[in-house]
C-alpha cells in the first residue's frame, strides 16, 4: 500500500510539471506569435500545403510532409528575409500576400517538393523491387546448389534422425541416403 | 594347368617377367615352388597310402630327378608343425623329405598339399592291403637289416621330440635290395600320426581308437609299432589270422600283445627278449630307445614284472555276454550306453567292482567317476556321458568312446576335420566340447601338453555357446586342430593354411569373377580370428551389422589389415571386388562432392590394389561427423534462405507500396538539398546580389 501511495504521489507531481511545460511552452508560443506576426501570418498563408499534406500523411516519420515542407519552406524563406529586414514588416507581409507572384513562387517550390516525392518514390522503389527479383533468383540458385550437394532432404520438409537421414522411410540410414542421393 | 589359381599378385610385375610355376615346362605341368614337376600321368600306386596318392616328381638338375609326390587329402590334415623337424633328421634309412607346399591338381581342379621325396626307397617289403601278414624271415637277418637300422631312425625321432606314428611293414621299403638288405622307413607327414597304420601295430589303447582320433602318439607307441613289425616279419604262422581288428585288441588285452601277435611261435634268447621288451602293453614297463640299445651292446635286461591286469572273480553281464575283465567291459560298454547307465544306477557296477575285482584302485577311480557323474547334466546323452565315466575308471588307458566316435583327446581336432569334411555326424565332436565331460580325463592323464589341450577344450566350448560371427562350431575346429586348412566352401578349390594364402586366394576369385557376393563367411572369419585375432576381431561387430556400409567397410578394413600386418602385395582384384559394393559407403556421406572426391580416390587406389590405401581413407572416426555436422549447417543455411525469400516475397506483395518508405527518404533527404541551395540564394539575392 505504501509503494502504491508513493507511486501516486510521483505521478502526480509528473502531471503538475507537464502541465506546467506545457502552459509555459504554449505562453511563449503565443508571445513569439505575437512579437513575430508578419513572419507568422506569412508561414500560415504560405505553408498551407504543407498543412494539407501533413494532415493527409499517414506514413510512419511523415517523410511525405518533410519532401514537401522543406522546399515549401524554401519558397517562404525569400519572403521572411525580406520582412525580417524592413521597418514595417506587418505592411511588408501583407503586401507580399496580397501579390498573387509570391503565392505562385511559395506554391511552386511546394509543387517542386511534390514533385521530387513522387518520383524519388517510384524511381527507389523500382530499384528495389528489381534489386529483390535479382536477390530472389540468386535465393533460388543457392538452394539449388544446396539441394544438389546435400540432396533434397537438405530443404527441411522431412523429419530427419540425429545423422541427419530421413525418419519417414522404411528400412536403415544407409537405405535412405541412397534414396536421398 | 587353365584354370590353376595364380599367387600373390606382385606389386608391379615387370614385363616379360615368368612366374617360378612356369619355369620348367608348358602348360599341363604341375609345379611345386618352381623347381619340382608333378607328373600326374606317372601314378606311383605301390606307394599310395589310402587317399594319400603317389605320382613321379622331378626336380631340376639342381634338385635332383628321382623323386615321388603324395598327395594330400583335404580330410587328413598333414603334420605342418612336424614338417621342420622331419627335415632336420638326417638318415640314409629314412625317406627324404625334398620339398611341400601347394599345388593346383587339375583332376580334382582344386589346390592340394603335396610332399616330394627322394625316391630311393625302393618297394614296400609287404603291400598295403596285407595287414597281418606272417613272413618268416631269419631273426639274424632281421636284427642286421631292420632292428639296427630302425633303432637309429627312432633314436633321431627322440631327439627331435618327434613321433613317427606309421612303422610296419606296409611303410618299410627295401631300398631297391632284393634281399631287403637295406630297409628304409617311409615317410610319415601326408596324414595325421597313425592315420594310415593297422590297428594290430598299434598299443591296445591307441588301436581301440578311431584311426583319425589316435593322437600324435609318442616314441613309445613307435616302439610297440617296431615290435609289432618285427613280430610279423619273424613269425612263421600268423595265430590270429582271418581274425577282425577286435577280436585281436581283445586278444591282446586278454592274453598280451606278444602272445597275441607271435603265439606260439618259437623264438632264440635274444630276439625274444627284444620282442617281450618291445611289446609291453604297460608303457612304463616298455622299453625305451636306451634300453634297446643296451640290448644291442649285449647287456642283458632283467626282465620287468609286468603287473598284473585285474580279473574278475565273478562275470558280470552286459549285452548278454559276461565279462570278467574290467578292460574289455569298458571297451564295449559304449556298444549300450542305456544298459552300460542301468548297471551304473542300479549299483551293479559298484558292487562288481567292489565285491568281484577288489582292486583299490580301480574303486576309487569308480567313486570319482560316480561322484561326477552325479554333478552331470541330465537329459540328452547323459546315459553316453556316464559311460565314457566309467569307462575311464574301469580302463583308464582307453580311448574316449562316446556314441559313434572313439578318440584319444589328443587325436580330437585331426577327427573332427576328417569327419566334418566328410560331412560324417558331427554331433558328438559338439555334444563332447560343450558337456566338457573329458576334462577329468585329461586332466588325469600323463600326458605332456594336458594343460594346453585342457585349455583349447574350455576355450572351445566357451566359443560353442557365443553366437559371434568368430565363435560357433567353425571356431572349435580350428581351435582343435591349428593344422586344418580353411574349410569354408568359398575356398573349397583352395588350399589354405594362413591369412596369407587366403589373401591370394580371394585375389583369385575375385579375379575370375567379381560376382562373388561373399567372401566373409563363419568359416572365413573364425580361421582367421583363430590364426591371428587381431587382423579381424576388432571389427567383429561391424562385420555382424546388417548396414551394408558398416559392413563393407569392414571387410576392406580386415583385408588391409592382413595386407599391413604381412607386408602383402597389391591386391587389384580383391580391391575391385571391394569397389563393386562400395556404393553404401559413399552414398552415406551428405556431401556429395565429398562423396565423390572420395569416390575418385577410392578408384585409383583400387586400381592399384592398395587395400590399405583404401582404407585409410575412411579411418577417421570423424570422417561421418564432420559431414553430418556440415550438413546440419547446410540445412540451417537452407532454412535462412527460405526466410529471406519469404520476406522478399511478402515486402513484393504489397505491389506500389513496395520501397514507398525508402523512396521517401531519399525524396526527404533530395528535398532538402533543393531547400538548402534555394535558402541559399534567397540569401544571396537578398544581402548580396542586392
Amino acid at each position: 500500500m505504501a509503494k502504491k501511495k508513493k507511486k501516486n504521489k510521483q505521478n502526480k507531481g509528473k502531471k503538475s510539471i507537464l502541465t506546467f511545460k506545457t502552459l509555459f511552452f504554449s505562453f511563449l508560443f503565443v508571445i513569439g506569435c505575437i512579437l513575430y506576426l508578419p513572419s507568422v501570418v506569412l508561414l500560415f498563408v504560405g505553408m498551407l500545403p504543407t498543412l494539407i499534406v501533413y494532415s493527409t500523411d499517414n506514413q510512419p516519420g511523415k517523410n511525405k510532409t518533410f519532401t514537401i515542407g522543406a522546399l515549401n519552406f524554401s519558397g517562404c524563406f525569400y519572403y521572411l528575409i525580406n520582412i525580417w529586414g524592413h521597418s514595417h514588416p506587418m505592411d511588408r507581409a501583407v503586401d507580399y500576400l496580397s501579390d498573387p507572384m509570391t503565392i505562385v513562387v511559395i506554391y511552386s517550390t511546394a509543387a517542386l517538393g511534390y514533385l521530387i516525392d513522387y518520383m524519388a518514390t517510384l524511381f527507389v522503389s523500382s530499384i528495389l523491387r528489381q534489386k529483390s527479383l535479382l536477390r530472389l533468383e540468386k535465393i533460388e540458385k543457392e538452394k539449388k546448389k544446396l539441394e544438389g550437394r546435400w540432396g533434397t532432404k537438405v530443404n527441411g520438409e522431412r523429419r530427419l534422425d540425429d545423422d541427419g537421414f530421413p525418419l519417414d522411410i522404411g528400412g536403415d540410414a544407409s537405405d535412405s541416403a541412397e534414396e536421398s542421393a | 594347368m587353365t584354370d590353376k589359381p595364380e599367387p600373390t599378385k606382385t606389386k608391379k610385375p615387370e614385363k616379360g617377367q615368368k612366374t617360378p610355376e612356369k619355369d620348367l615346362s608348358g602348360d599341363k605341368d604341375i609345379v611345386l615352388n618352381g623347381n619340382y614337376r608333378l607328373i600326374a600321368e606317372e601314378p606311383l600306386s605301390y606307394l599310395d597310402k589310402g587317399k594319400i596318392k603317389a605320382y613321379r616328381a622331378m626336380g631340376n638338375t639342381q634338385h635332383g630327378a628321382n623323386l615321388f609326390a603324395l598327395i594330400c587329402d583335404k580330410s587328413m590334415t598333414p603334420r605342418f608343425q612336424s614338417k621342420t623337424k622331419y627335415m632336420n633328421i638326417s638318415n640314409p634309412n629314412l625317406c627324404k623329405l625334398v620339398q611341400s607346399g601347394k599345388i593346383f591338381w587339375p583332376s580334382e581342379k582344386q589346390e592340394r598339399y603335396c610332399f616330394v621325396y627322394e625316391d630311393t626307397i625302393g618297394q614296400p617289403i609287404i603291400k598295403r592291403d596285407d595287414k597281418n601278414p606272417a613272413l618268416g624271415w631269419k631273426p639274424e637277418n632281421i636284427l642286421s637289416n631292420i632292428v639296427d637300422p630302425m633303432v637309429t631312425v627312432l633314436k633321431e625321432f627322440r631327439n627331435k621330440e618327434l613321433s613317427h606314428g606309421e612303422i610296419w611293414p606296409g611303410n618299410m621299403f627295401d631300398g631297391g635290395s632284393k634281399a631287403g638288405q637295406k630297409i628304409n622307413l617311409g615317410e610319415c607327414l601326408s596324414s595325421p600320426a597313425s592315420s594310415n597304420m593297422p590297428a594290430l601295430y598299434e598299443p591296445i589303447e591307441r588301436a581301440l581308437a578311431d584311426p583319425m582320433g589316435r593322437g600324435p602318439g609318442d616314441i613309445s607307441s613307435d616302439i610297440y609299432a617296431l615290435g609289432a613289425s618285427l613280430a610279423v616279419m619273424l613269425r612263421s604262422e600268423n595265430p590270429m589270422k582271418g581274425q577282425t581288428d577286435a577280436q585281436i585288441i581283445e586278444h591282446k588285452i586278454e592274453k598280451g600283445s606278444y602272445a597275441t601277435l607271435l603265439g606260439k611261435e618259437r623264438l632264440s634268447g635274444a630276439i625274444l627278449e627284444l620282442l617281450r621288451g618291445l611289446l609291453y602293453d604297460d608303457t612304463a614297463q616298455r622299453w625305451t630307445i636306451d634300453d634297446i640299445e643296451a640290448w644291442q651292446d649285449g647287456r642283458r635286461l632283467s626282465p620287468k614284472q609286468s603287473p598284473k591286469r585285474a580279473k574278475a572273480t565273478r562275470p558280470i553281464m552286459f549285452q548278454d555276454k559276461k565279462y570278467t575283465r574290467p578292460e574289455l567291459l569298458a571297451k564295449d560298454l559304449f556298444h549300450d550306453a542305456d544298459q552300460a547307465a542301468k548297471l551304473i544306477e542300479n549299483n551293479e557296477m559298484d558292487q562288481w567292482v567292489d565285491r568281484a575285482i577288489e582292486d583299490k584302485l580301480i574303486k576309487s577311480r569308480l567313486e570319482q567317476s560316480l561322484q561326477d557323474i552325479a554333478g552331470y547334466e541330465r537329459g540328452g546323452s547323459y546315459n553316453n556321458r556316464a559311460t565314457v565315466a566309467v569307462a575311464h575308471a574301469l580302463y583308464p588307458d582307453c580311448c574316449v568312446q562316446y556314441k559313434s566316435v572313439s578318440f584319444h583327446p589328443q587325436g580330437f581336432g585331426k577327427y573332427l576335420t576328417q569327419s566334418y569334411v566328410e560331412s560324417k555326424n558331427i554331433e558328438p565332436f559338439v555334444e563332447t566340447i560343450r558337456y566338457s565331460f573329458i576334462a577329468p580325463i585329461i586332466h588325469e592323464s600323463n600326458m605332456l601338453d594336458k594343460s594346453t589341450l585342457l585349455s583349447n577344450f574350455e576355450l572351445s566350448r566357451n566359443y560353442l555357446n557365443q553366437k559371434s560371427l568368430n565363435a560357433g562350431f567353425e571356431r572349435c575346429l580350428y581351435i582343435m586342430d591349428p593344422e586344418a586348412p580353411c574349410l569354408s566352401p568359398i575356398l573349397d578349390k583352395y588350399y589354405v593354411q594362413t591369412s596369407m594364402d587366403m589373401m591370394n586366394a580371394f585375389e583369385d576369385i575375385c579375379q575370375k569373377s567379381l560376382k562373388a557376393t561373399i567372401l566373409f563367411d563363419r568359416h572365413v572369419i573364425s580361421f582367421l580370428s583363430a590364426k591371428d585375432r587381431q587382423n579381424i576381431d576388432p571389427y567383429l561387430s561391424e562385420l555382424s551389422t546388417n548396414d551394408p556400409r558398416k559392413k563393407i567397410l569392414a571387410q576392406l578394413k580386415i583385408l588391409a589389415t592382413i595386407q599391413k600386418r604381412l607386408n602383402l602385395d597389391y591386391y587389384p582384384a580383391i580391391a575391385q571386388w571391394i569397389l563393386k559394393s562400395f556404393d553404401p559407403v559413399l552414398s552415406y556421406f551428405h556431401d556429395s562432392k565429398k562423396s565423390e572426391t572420395l569416390k575418385s580416390k577410392v578408384e585409383k587406389l583400387a586400381k592399384e590394389g592398395n587395400l590399405q590405401g583404401m582404407a585409410a581413407l575412411f579411418d577417421s572416426p570423424n570422417l561421418y561427423g564432420h559431414d553430418v555436422e556440415n550438413f546440419f549447417q547446410a540445412k540451417k543455411h537452407y532454412k535462412k534462405l527460405e526466410d529471406e525469400k519469404k520476406l522478399i516475397e511478402k515486402e513484393l506483395a504489397k505491389g506500389n507500396r513496395y520501397g514507398q518508405n525508402t523512396g521517401r527518404q531519399v525524396a526527404s533527404v533530395i528535398s532538402m538539398g533543393f531547400a538548402f541551395l534555394i535558402m541559399g540564394f534567397s540569401i544571396y539575392k537578398t544581402f548580396l546580389g542586392g
